[in-house]
């Protein structure tokens, strides 16, 4: 070769050489990842259990429910969506409705948090599991559950309402051993992400039980289930903690404030917000507090038993109803409280009276708090709320059943009262929630004054169970829908509620259940038409009698 | 593999020898191997000393790739040549070479024949009596320049070539003999002696798209009859010729089987181009193509949101700049290029400065655009009304009574009480909303070049106003390129740098498009200022001119894109190039909406009760791609074999930072400072490289049949460390030249000359996005929290919808292509016919998984084909007339089809994707992707509408129910062009077709709002619903005879919004996309050498099917910005969005002045 030749071979060698060394070097090629995320590898039980603990504030999904259940409605509502006319109410994973989805990352921080040998995290876990998946098998029924979220299964089985919530309820019981026993100081950083408890065991404890009660009584009203809910309950009684007491709500709070994160109910349905937060359906073209109004079905209950309620779950109107102005129905006194009717279009050019602020809206006393004060009233407390998971007014009601069912002891009379007064006290119908005695004041002077009504009077009701049945609807108002729907369902539509009144409603009662998934019906179709057709309005849930 | 073993990692120097040595290996292997430069030139460079002629064949063959035929007896008698030139002609260096040999030659396509040189021996003319004459004359081109040329008496043989003037003498001719002019650069032609002894012939330069030369996958240049596959190349001229704005849109029905379509009215129009249709039908996968820009990837990833950056920065070139843009259309040509090419390559090469004098080159171009309001089809007898037959003053309803010019109420009282009054009656206001766009675009371009080096400056400015009242935006643009040889490396460098400013309003939906027909909009121009334009006063919310003008994007683009090209050529046999590049695309904008502020007794609208708080809302992206290529060629010939050989490798960095806040503000300062809130935020960054080596080597035997072996490999960051590096690429194509091969054939006269290709490759389409190995959890909002009393932070991640697939590979598509060119009658009529087939087997599809599902949701799910036909005929000259007048015709013919072959078995062959808009589409197993899931009514078997027993109303189908109708890719594309010239005038013509296809209107809102056509049916009075059944209450159907629908307004209506079945068009036209009339004036005397003068006009007329009451099925989207973006996809095109336009004309006019 030429020696000119040879130069420009090493040169040529030279610049491969060095395109090479940059693109081989070790590690180049390894950019494939966020800096600002985290990978299933990197992820830690405390950077994952405050949204999981977001996930089960109550009232997430149940929207739907608060309209069925004739609580709220839309002041105005639109014509023919699915929600009001009953069509094609399915469970999928995007739904306005409910979606029945609960999150994967349950499994995933249970798993995680057995690795790292965080307990206390992984009892978390097991309860989060219990609580998102009752609600989805108490809207669906049969869903997969031990296939799910399994990465080598690609069409998972379903699995039998009844034995998942037989699961779940050893799931909390196993829960309940590892928070027992847990060391807090092994679970890293517990009393910050823990936005429910903040570590405290014994409230977790409490939390469990009443968990477990709700589970229990959902099934109460099938007598094969008698002696699995006594062995049940037997271990409620030997484990001794108890359930929620009074004024201790199972609530979440990550640190909201003006600045930076409003309440999530807060932000969803007041109707004297400004600041963002709510959701608006792109599909219906219903955002969150439009909903949030007065339903004349509850109302009127309200109304007809006087009671004092009636100003903490709604707001008076902002603006009242001129003189002989017409009007699409009658609205019983007093006028300054006005709902609307689930489906029923009001025509506004006639009826020029029905806009967002002739309506009553939600919330009561308390509209514009910044921060949640001891005189704040009613549903809405303020833009800082604490969003619950299960109230202490629930507590109540769920003891109440049971004692008046026998399962645990006590004055099934005293136990309906204290329930219903833990719901004035809820409300803060005293005007100062630290001294519970003036709602109590509230509740004794109503209570004394409606002594014939068979709705409010134990003394009156001819039966007692309806009667609790039926004030524990009341209590539930804007703040446990779902749980008013399982008690409907399972009382036997109980009490009695219409119907949504849109024309073109394809059934005339409220459904017992949502559709599957449509997507199912392709991409899962063999497991799912295992499950039989699906009818809402006449197809069950495994713990209705 | 030294290959491999180059990427082995690299501990220490060991290795570093050891790979050294391996390159060692490569080079010694290539010196053996000795193959290509970077194609061949003309110019020939010789250094030789008393040498033999055969060395001197050989020399220059290496050099131009000119074969030499000859006897080799003959050359016994040639004398040694010594000969000193550099980058001469070839013919003036044969001159030079054959001046004293007893032989003389002649140039036949690439072919030097060898003969005695009989010019100078006493001609013998046995049968003619006549004594033969001695002929001096000059060949001239159109431009008067002499031309090199070889002159051949037809009926002896004898032949020789004319000197650089052109002029040539040939003794002893035959007063009636026929002389044959031919050469390199000029077309055939036949003179006839008659005697003449003096003459001046007139030869034709040889057009740019006969030019035997193209540049394909990473510059390397091949001769046309090398290519085993389909390279279109169209001119920068013709881009141009009717075309204001981008370059996609004038290449739009220029090349068969590309299909390009301007998919929305803004001054940037948003484009789509697939080239052979869709290789893959994920709903993200990418089929748009490579853009190669003057030799580096204009690219800033393989993804389908890396497509989308790629084809806004199109619109940063000037279409003026460009000289010419090849197109490599299927996966057969780019195999080289990996995954990158699949979907085919646009080379675009911007213009050099030509050899010469300086040229000077202004050009100015105006451009007047309308919407096309002969498309429009909506009804016009009523007016505002509500839903339930109500007269109703407040709606934005046309539900009202009938139109019958009495003055009435529109809106809310105002501060007075007084409702304004309008006269109900039908106007078209409406359409002078939308102002006339206008372009004006300046270029001016310096360049010059000689033998060493060359200059090109070209500067732009444009200024345009768009559609939309208030819509405006420049573009400063310039172009620089410039080359110089050292010695024996040649330098270039390509900047093109350009910067956009805009201002944009928002998209309007359907504020224009379902206004009632009797509003006066254009009186409410005035909203500052004029009563009733007033945001408490106006009939309904707020009018769009104030949306317009309270809304304002302001966004300002900067574009670079560099590259530095290194051509060193040590050897005569070696070339290699370097060539480092940068693309940069720096985003910024600003939207800012103005406060409104309503009077008190706005209230009583319901609408107006809160004030408008102003707000801000910034973004800024920034994205920058590196990019290197190292080629080294190498050409041997080896007896009759020629081989040339490419390798090389290519680095790739994309990276793209995205920067976004926004907020409310408290006062109208549109700066973050004065937010009403903590402002929203967002900020991201995205890294991803590549690296791949490849090679490819192609033989040639006797310059008539060639075949080309190509392989790639490529490492890719986003695929999973175990999955990387595994894809090797490859692929194979071969062409034959047919009367070389079958020497028969060349005796046929009509057939000029005849090939044939054949071509398969093994591709792959990257269509993995970033991210995508590995399960990921994003922080969700608005966390961390932080308790400033205890100082504590809370933090909280969730996943990301998607399962991950580690084991995800590119998708591998196999291409096949056959085709033919054929030339007849001396390249008057050229034919060209492909066809093609590409197997994709390993969809990516982002699965739709079961619920709760754990499993994978992205997989290589399914198995694809491709294929289709393209036929090109080039008529040129279709006729011919006196006077330098003739017509030639082009037409053009592409027939694309696919079918889903398989998918995975859950989806039992119905795989559903979504368009940005929501549409869902299907690709169902052994049918075409994609079809449209419309709604249509509920239908007995007969296909009867189903309607209420007592309402009479039908039922729309459910959301969820399945019904596949359509075809959204074309199934043909066709275009005719007719070009006229007489002298200096041309006039050109393109017209084309789609069809075979079907587009979704989105009609839900005009029914709702009452303004469709439909509407008037039975002029809103009730009617039993044509073709229809009910359930008579037994379950049993009978035919609808007497039930009328109980309601003809809204209520029914807005029934067939649901179904919008009433959307789905076929989306065929004619379009006669082009008209233009040019003239051409060179002068030869004064400082102005040129000036020329265009008049044109786009999309004049358009001819759709008669179902088609929307007009153009190509837009999807109005004028104006959106507040959010739509995601990229596959399926845009599908269906558009309310505020689509009918379509628009566009008319221009261009003059060019060049000094």
């Amino acid at each position: 070769m030429h020696r000119t030749s040879k130069i420009f071979v090493y040169l040529f060698g030279g610049l491969l050489t060095l395109g090479s060394q940059t693109s081989c070097k070790k590690g180049w090629l390894d950019v494939n990842y966020n800096p600002r995320d985290l990978t299933d590898n990197s992820a830690t039980p405390d950077l994952i259990l405050a949204g999981q603990l977001e996930n089960c504030i109550a009232n997430r999904q149940a929207r739907f429910a608060m309209q069925w259940m004739g609580y709220w409605c839309h002041y105005q509502g639109p014509m023919g969506i699915d929600v009001q006319t009953y069509y094609h109410i399915d469970a999928h994973p995007n739904s306005a409705l409910f979606s029945a989805t609960p999150a994967p990352e349950i499994f995933y921080l249970e798993q995680k948090s057995r690795q790292l040998g965080e307990t206390f995290y992984e009892g978390i876990a097991k309860v989060l599991r219990a609580y998102q998946w009752a609600r989805c098998v108490d809207v669906v029924n049969n869903m997969p559950y031990t296939d799910a979220y399994d990465a080598k299964v690609l069409q998972p089985r379903y699995d039998d309402g009844k034995a998942i919530y037989e699961d779940l309820i050893r799931q909390l019981d196993s829960a309940m051993t590892m928070i027992r026993n847990a060391d807090v100081n092994k679970n890293n950083k517990l009393s910050v992400s823990d936005i429910m408890f903040h570590g405290d065991k014994l409230k977790w404890q409490r939390f469990i039980n009443t968990l477990k009660l709700r589970l229990l009584v959902h099934q109460a009203n099938r007598p094969d289930r008698a002696a699995y809910i006594a062995t049940a309950i037997q271990t409620i009684k030997d484990e001794g903690s108890g359930f929620l007491g009074s004024g201790e709500d199972a609530s979440v709070n990550p640190g909201y404030s003006i600045q930076k994160k409003l309440s999530w109910y807060f932000g969803h349905y007041s109707n004297n917000n400004q600041w963002g937060g709510g959701d608006y359906d792109a599909e219906t073209q219903v955002q969150s507090n439009q909903v949030s109004h007065a339903n004349v079905v509850a109302m009127n209950f309200l109304k007809a038993d006087h009671d004092p309620r009636l100003g903490l779950f709604y707001d008076s109107v902002q603006s009242p109803l001129p003189p002989s102005a017409p009007e699409p129905f009658a609205q019983p006194n007093p006028q300054e409280f006005r709902g609307s009717i689930f489906g029923k279009f009001v025509d506004y050019i006639n009826y020029p009276y029905q806009e967002s602020f002739n309506l009553s809206c939600i919330g009561g006393g308390s509209k514009n708090n910044d921060v949640v004060s001891p005189f704040a009233q009613g549903l809405i407390k303020g833009r800082d709320m604490s969003d619950w998971v299960m109230t202490s007014v629930e507590s109540f009601f769920l003891q109440a059943e049971a004692i008046q069912r026998g399962w645990l002891p006590g004055d099934p009379e005293q136990a309906y009262l204290a329930a219903v007064k833990e719901s004035f006290r809820w409300l803060n119908a005293g005007g100062n929630s630290t001294m519970p005695a003036l709602s109590d004041a509230v509740f004794d002077t109503w209570y004394a004054s409606e002594s014939a009504n068979t709705n409010v009077s134990w003394a009156a009701a001819p039966d007692k169970y309806k009667l609790l049945m039926y004030q524990k609807y009341m209590a539930f108002n804007g703040i446990e829908p779902l749980e008013t729907w399982t008690d409907y369902r399972r009382n036997g539509r109980y009490p009695d509620l219409p119907a949504s009144a849109d024309p073109a409603r394809v059934g005339n009662t409220i459904p017992n259940r949502l559709e599957y998934d449509a997507n199912e019906y392709l991409v899962n179709a063999e497991h799912v038409n295992a499950q039989g057709k699906i009818d809402v309005f006449t197809g069950k849930i495994w713990w209705m009698p | 593999m030294e290959l491999t073993a180059l990427c082995a990692p690299l501990n220490g120097r060991l290795t570093k020898t050891l790979l050294i040595m391996n390159l060692t290996a490569i080079l010694v292997t290539a010196a053996c191997l000795t193959a290509g430069a970077r194609g061949y030139s003309q110019q020939v460079t010789l250094n030789e000393k008393n040498a033999p002629l055969q060395k001197i064949f050989r020399e220059i063959h290496r050099q131009t790739g000119y074969e030499f035929f000859y006897n080799d007896d003959l050359l016994q008698q040639a004398g040694k040549v010594t000969v000193q030139i550099k980058n001469a002609p070839l013919e003036e260096v044969l001159n030079l070479c054959f001046k004293d040999q007893p032989f003389h030659f002649t140039i036949q396509n690439k072919t030097i024949l060898v003969n005695t040189a009989t010019f100078d021996q006493p001609m013998n003319f046995p049968l003619s009596i006549l004594p033969p004459i001695d002929v001096t004359g000059r060949i001239v081109n159109e431009k008067g320049e002499g031309v090199v040329a070889t002159i051949t008496v037809k009926s002896s043989g004898l032949a020789i070539s004319s000197d650089g003037n052109g002029v040539f003498t040939l003794k002893g001719v035959d007063k009636d003999a026929v002389l044959l002019i031919t050469g390199v650069s000029i077309e055939t032609q036949e003179w006839k002696v008659k005697g003449r002894t003096n003459a001046v012939i007139n030869v034709k330069t040889k057009s740019i798209s006969n030019d035997p030369v193209v540049i394909t996958a990473y510059g390397i240049e091949k001769r046309t009859k090398e290519l085993g596959y389909s390279v279109a190349k169209v001119s920068g001229e013709e881009i141009n010729r009717a075309n204001t704005g981008n370059l996609l849109t004038g290449l739009i029905g220029k090349v068969s089987g590309v299909n390009i379509t301007t998919q929305s009215s803004d001054m940037t129009p948003q484009m789509r181009i697939l080239i052979r249709g869709i290789r893959s039908f994920g709903q993200n996968s990418n089929n748009q193509p490579l853009f190669i820009f003057n030799g580096s990837p204009l690219s800033f990833g393989a993804d389908q949101a890396a497509a989308q950056l790629a084809m806004d920065f199109l619109n940063n070139i000037n279409p003026a700049d460009i000289e010419d843009v090849t197109i490599l259309k299927g996966a057969n040509g780019t195999a080289i290029y990996g995954p990158e090419g699949v979907n085919g390559v646009i080379i675009i090469t911007t213009k050099k400065g030509a050899k010469g004098k300086p040229v000077v080159n202004f050009r100015t171009n105006n451009s007047f655009q309308i919407v096309d309001f002969r498309r429009e089809n909506r009804q016009r007898l009523f007016g505002t009304g509500t839903g339930l037959d109500q007269y109703g003053n407040r709606s934005v309803y046309s539900w009202g009574p009938r139109y019958d010019g009495s003055m009435v109420p529109i809106g809310y009282p105002d501060g007075n009480g007084v409702t304004q009054m309008v006269p109900y009656k039908d106007t078209k206001e409406a359409h002078k909303f939308f102002d006339m766009a206008r372009a004006n675009r300046n270029n001016l371009s310096f360049s010059q070049s000689d033998n060493t080096s060359s200059f090109y400056l070209g500067l732009g400015y444009l200024s345009q106003t768009g559609l939309l009242p208030g819509d405006k935006q420049n573009q400063a643009s310039v172009l620089f390129n410039a080359s110089k040889i050292f010695g024996k490396i040649n330098i270039q460098l390509n900047v093109n740098y350009a910067r956009t400013n805009d201002d944009r309003g928002p998209d309007l939906q359907g504020d224009i498009k379902n206004l009632p027909t009797f509003i006066p909009i254009t009186k409410y121009k005035d909203y500052v200022n004029d009563h009733w334009s007033q945001p408490s006063n106006y009939w309904n919310g707020i009018s769009p001119y104030e949306k317009l003008g309270d809304n304002r994007t302001k966004a300002n683009t900067s574009a670079l894109i560099a590259n530095i090209a290194f051509n060193i050529k040590p050897f005569s046999w070696l070339t290699i190039r370097e060539q480092p590049g940068i693309n940069y695309a720096g985003y910024y904008s600003k939207n800012t909406i103005a406060p409104i502020d309503y009077a008190p007794y706005a209230a009583s609208d319901p609408n107006k009760i809160y004030d408008q708080f102003a707000s801000v809302a910034e973004t800024m992206t920034s994205n920058t791609s590196l990019n290197n290529d190292l080629l080294v060629s190498t050409i041997h010939p080896i007896g009759n074999f020629l081989l040339r050989t490419n390798f090389g490798n290519t680095i790739r960095q994309n990276f793209i930072k995205e920067l976004k806040a926004g907020s409310s503000v408290v006062v109208p300062v549109y700066n973050l400072a004065f937010a009403l809130y903590p402002p929203n935020f967002d900020e991201s960054d995205i890294l991803s490289r590549t690296y791949s080596f490849f090679g490819n080597t192609l033989l040639g035997y006797k310059d008539r049949v060639f075949l080309e072996l190509t392989g790639r490999n490529e490492w890719d960051s986003k695929q999973a460390v175990s999955a990387r590096g595994k894809t090797f690429y490859y692929g194979a194509n071969m062409s034959m030249v047919l009367p070389d091969v079958f020497h028969s054939l060349k005796d046929l006269k009509w057939l000029t000359t005849a090939r044939l290709r054949a071509s398969i490759a093994r591709s792959a389409n990257m269509n993995i996005s970033p991210y995508q190995s590995e399960r990921r959890l994003g922080l969700n909002d608005p966390y961390p929290i932080i308790n400033y009393s205890t100082g504590q932070y809370l933090l909280s991640y969730s996943f990301y919808p998607d399962n991950p697939n580690p084991l995800l590979q590119p998708e591998k598509v196999i291409s096949q292509e056959y085709g033919g060119n054929f030339s007849f009658l001396n390249n008057r009529v050229i034919f060209d016919v492909a066809y093609y087939y590409q197997r994709n087997n390993s969809v990516i599809l982002n699965v739709a998984n079961a619920w709760l599902s754990g499993y994978p949701s992205i997989d290589n799910a399914g198995d694809f084909q491709n294929h289709g036909w393209e036929f090109d005929l080039n008529l040129a000259p279709l006729v011919k007339f006196p006077h330098n007048m003739s017509i030639s015709l082009q037409g053009k013919l592409a027939i694309n089809d696919n079918k889903v072959l398989a998918l995975t078995p859950v989806y039992k062959g119905l795989f559903p994707v979504l368009d940005p808009s929501g549409q869902r589409y299907y690709a169902r197993t052994g049918h075409s992707a994609f079809e449209f899931n419309v709604r249509d009514w509920k239908r007995d078997p007969q296909g009867r509408v189903i309607v209420d027993r007592v309402t009479g109303m039908p039922i729309p189908q459910g959301y969820n129910e399945v019904n596949l109708q359509g075809k959204l890719l074309p199934k043909y594309l066709a275009s005719f062009s007719l070009n006229f010239t007489w002298k200096h005038l041309s006039m050109n013509v393109q017209a084309d077709y789609s069809g075979g296809y079907n587009h979704l209107f989105d009609p839900w809102g005009a029914f709702y709002t009452g303004t469709h056509p439909l509407t008037t049916l039975n002029n809103r009075e009730k009617y039993v619903f044509p073709n229809s059944v009910y359930d008579d209450g037994s379950g049993k159907l009978v035919e609808n005879k007497d039930v009328v629908v109980s309601n003809a307004g809204q209520q029914l209506y807005q029934l067939f919004g649901q179904a919008n079945i009433h959307g789905l068009t076929n989306a065929a036209f004619w379009k006669i996309r082009e008209f233009s009339i040019q003239y051409d004036w060179q002068l030869k005397s004064g400082w102005i050498k040129g000036v020329s003068v265009s008049v044109y006009g786009r999309d004049l007329f358009s001819f759709y099917p008669k179902s088609n009451i929307n007009g153009d099925p190509g837009f999807i989207k109005g004028p104006g910005t959106r507040t959010f973006d739509a995601p990229a996809n596959n399926l845009s095109g599908g269906s558009s969005e309310v505020s689509a336009l009918p379509g628009t004309v566009l008319m221009g006019f261009t003059t060019s002045l060049t000094f």
